[in-house]
């Protein structure tokens, strides 16, 4: 039985410390790269430890790869391959002794995982200190052995952690590439969590993005930027103000910008007519008008607000209704 | 194709059963337990009571070879009697083998794997927590073994073979089935206790630190309370239960069928040994997780 999902979350809390760190998570994500995007705390590392069956369900259900972790997490485990946020290692091993007895745990009989493990260090650029202990790698070497070790017996998906955690920009950039490479040709799916919207902006296609516990969007990245508010780059002739005005009466946004450049973000189904009604109304000539593409960061910000807004909502009703009773 | 013309590939071979992952972490822990010169010393002193005791067995089969030095005096006939109180006594001494065996081995075995957070990898492979605990124990377990049950079979073996009566295996088996028991009474509770205490801590030294109390410390106050209630309503033999050593001791004597130096029913020392198993995977339980929560 293959899945084409990834994951499938339905409705699930996940406490930790009695802290209810996951609240009511529902999510289908299918096979591909998916960025699991969250500022700190948000739940993206707890979200993956339940995944590979470490942490107990509370509420609601998890499937990985369309197995339950909670009573398949061997098949689960032996599906994907991990690489830990912390830098985790066993010392007194060489980096090639490391990857092919990671190997030899996940299954891979004694031959195989010594030859596996030479490719998987050649392929994280890593072949020409395979010989040495791990304790003397760098922060860098010792991402690129945490992914090798990941990689070594061929899982369906990847857990990344912060895999650009403590790198420099040229070993981030190199370290983004390599993950890109494995999604892109070795048709291996990466689940990659960051708080780094450019990390998951240059890798994934879909995205989950977490905040204080909940699900505050998720989907392909090139859909959520197009049922997105669209912005306009405006320049014009006339008064702006009265433009402004005559945009808020229509409750459109409008933002000023360098250059006496107006930003007009209007949801999809309303219409470039609209804003040519509001010129005319306001007596003022569109000169120049050009689409903005949407950012990451603008569909990362614009969701956390609404979620935030929604939350502050809730709150005000419960404690509207506390202080009724 | 050679190594460094290679690139990464997708695996189509078969996986080794899941059952096996136990294995490897035994492995792996023994080859890299053996590869260090100063435990291979430890070692060599561990088995030297061996040695003596083959020893004393070539001696008492070749009993000529005394008479011709004019060493077969009554005292020497004693010291080479080989029957039951011979193995006792042998295993009474390798107690000591066993313990600085167990810290040596088992000290760092989960403590080392805190500290470099390694736990989490191990769980991140598709094999269960107890297949971790099962492998880390048969480390301690296998060198236990290399100190205790293995010479003690292997000196009924050299009695036999010295005296070229195989017979002897057979009509003393029962004695061998003692070693074999007194031998998991020693390993068994040691064992559990240093993966537990080694799961409490990241550093090796604190691992040593606390072993080192809970096996000596006790004994002591058992002895000085022992002393303190003899004139009183108390059973001073109760205390003995409270001592690794003296329960191992006791129960020994039961085994070999020798003076108990206690007045306590086995079942009472066997029952402490059994709790102190249970609470040391309690300990395991609780510790040995991918996750570590911090409240």
């Amino acid at each position: 039985m293959e899945s084409k999902l990834a994951l499938q979350i339905s409705n699930l809390s996940v406490y930790l410390a009695s802290k209810e760190i996951l609240k009511n998570v529902t999510a289908e994500m299918p096979k591909g790269a998916i960025g699991l995007l969250g500022p700190n705390g948000a739940g993206k590392s707890t979200l993956l430890k339940t995944m590979m069956g470490f942490l107990r369900v509370h509420n609601g259900s998890i499937r990985v790869l369309g197995f339950d972790p909670q009573r398949e997490g061997a098949e689960v485990r032996q599906r994907i391959g991990y690489m830990p946020e912390d830098d985790t290692y066993i010392p007194g091993m060489t980096a090639v002794e490391f990857v092919s007895y990671c190997g030899l745990l996940c299954g891979l009989p004694h031959k195989e995982a010594m030859l596996r493990a030479h490719q998987s260090l050649h392929y994280c650029g890593l072949g020409e200190a395979r010989y040495r202990t791990i304790d003397t790698y760098s922060t860098g070497m010792r991402q690129r052995i945490k992914l090798a070790q990941a990689l070594v017996h061929d899982p369906e998906l990847l857990f990344l952690d912060e895999p650009t955690n403590g790198l420099d920009p040229q070993g981030r950039k190199s370290m983004l590439d390599l993950i890109r490479e494995i999604t892109r040709n070795k048709n291996i799916s990466v689940i990659l969590s960051s708080h780094l919207l450019h990390d998951v902006e240059t890798v994934c296609d879909q995205v989950l993005v977490l905040f204080q516990g909940t699900v505050a969007t998720s989907g392909r990245i090139e859909d959520l930027k197009r049922i997105a508010q669209a912005a306009y780059e405006i320049r014009l002739k006339g008064d702006a103000d009265s433009f402004i005005d005559a945009l808020a009466q229509r409750g459109i946004d409008c933002q000023t910008k360098k250059d006496n450049m107006l930003q007009v973000k209007i949801q999809e189904e309303t219409g470039t007519e609209t804003l040519f009604q509001a010129a005319q109304d306001a007596g003022v000539q569109i000169r120049h008008m050009a689409k903005e593409e949407m950012t990451l960061k603008e569909i990362f910000s614009s969701a956390i607000q609404q979620t935030n807004g929604n939350q502050n909502e809730s709150t005000t009703e419960i404690n509207q209704v506390n202080s009724q009773s | 194709m050679p190594v460094y013309e290679q690139t990464y590939s997708h695996y189509e071979g078969e996986y080794r059963p899941r059952s096996l992952a136990w294995t490897l972490i035994a492995r792996r822990g023994i080859i890299q337990t053996w590869r260090k010169k100063w435990f291979r010393i430890i070692l060599m002193f561990c088995l030297a009571p061996f040695i003596i005791m083959t020893l004393r067995i070539y001696l008492a089969s070749n009993m000529e070879l005394l008479n011709l030095l004019e060493f077969n005096t009554s005292a020497v006939k004693d010291i080479l009697n080989i029957d039951e109180k011979f193995y006792h006594t042998f295993l009474l001494i390798q107690s000591f083998p066993c313990f600085l065996m167990t810290l040596f081995t088992g000290a760092d075995l989960i403590a080392s794997d805190r500290r470099t957070k390694a736990l989490t990898l191990y769980l991140s492979k598709p094999i269960t927590r107890l297949d971790y605990l099962f492998g880390k124990a048969s480390i301690p377990c296998f060198y236990l073994y290399l100190v205790s049950m293995i010479p003690g079979l292997f000196l009924m073996f050299f009695y036999a073979f010295f005296n070229e009566n195989w017979m002897y295996l057979w009509e003393n088996r029962q004695i061998a089935g003692r070693i074999v028991l007194l031998s998991h009474v020693y390993i068994i509770p040691m064992i559990a206790l240093i993966l537990a205490i080694s799961s409490m801590t990241r550093s090796k030294v604190s691992a040593v630190v606390m072993f080192c109390v809970i096996s000596f410390v006790p004994d002591t106050l058992v002895n000085i309370l022992y002393n303190l209630v003899q004139e009183t309503w108390i059973n001073p033999d109760y205390f003995s239960l409270f001592s690794l050593n003296t329960v191992n001791r006791q129960l020994g004597a039961v085994l070999f069928k020798q003076e108990i130096p206690y007045d306590l029913h086995w079942g009472w020392y066997v029952s402490a040994l059994a709790v102190l198993v249970a609470l040391c995977g309690l300990i395991l339980n609780k510790q040995i997780r991918a996750v570590e929560v911090v409240k």
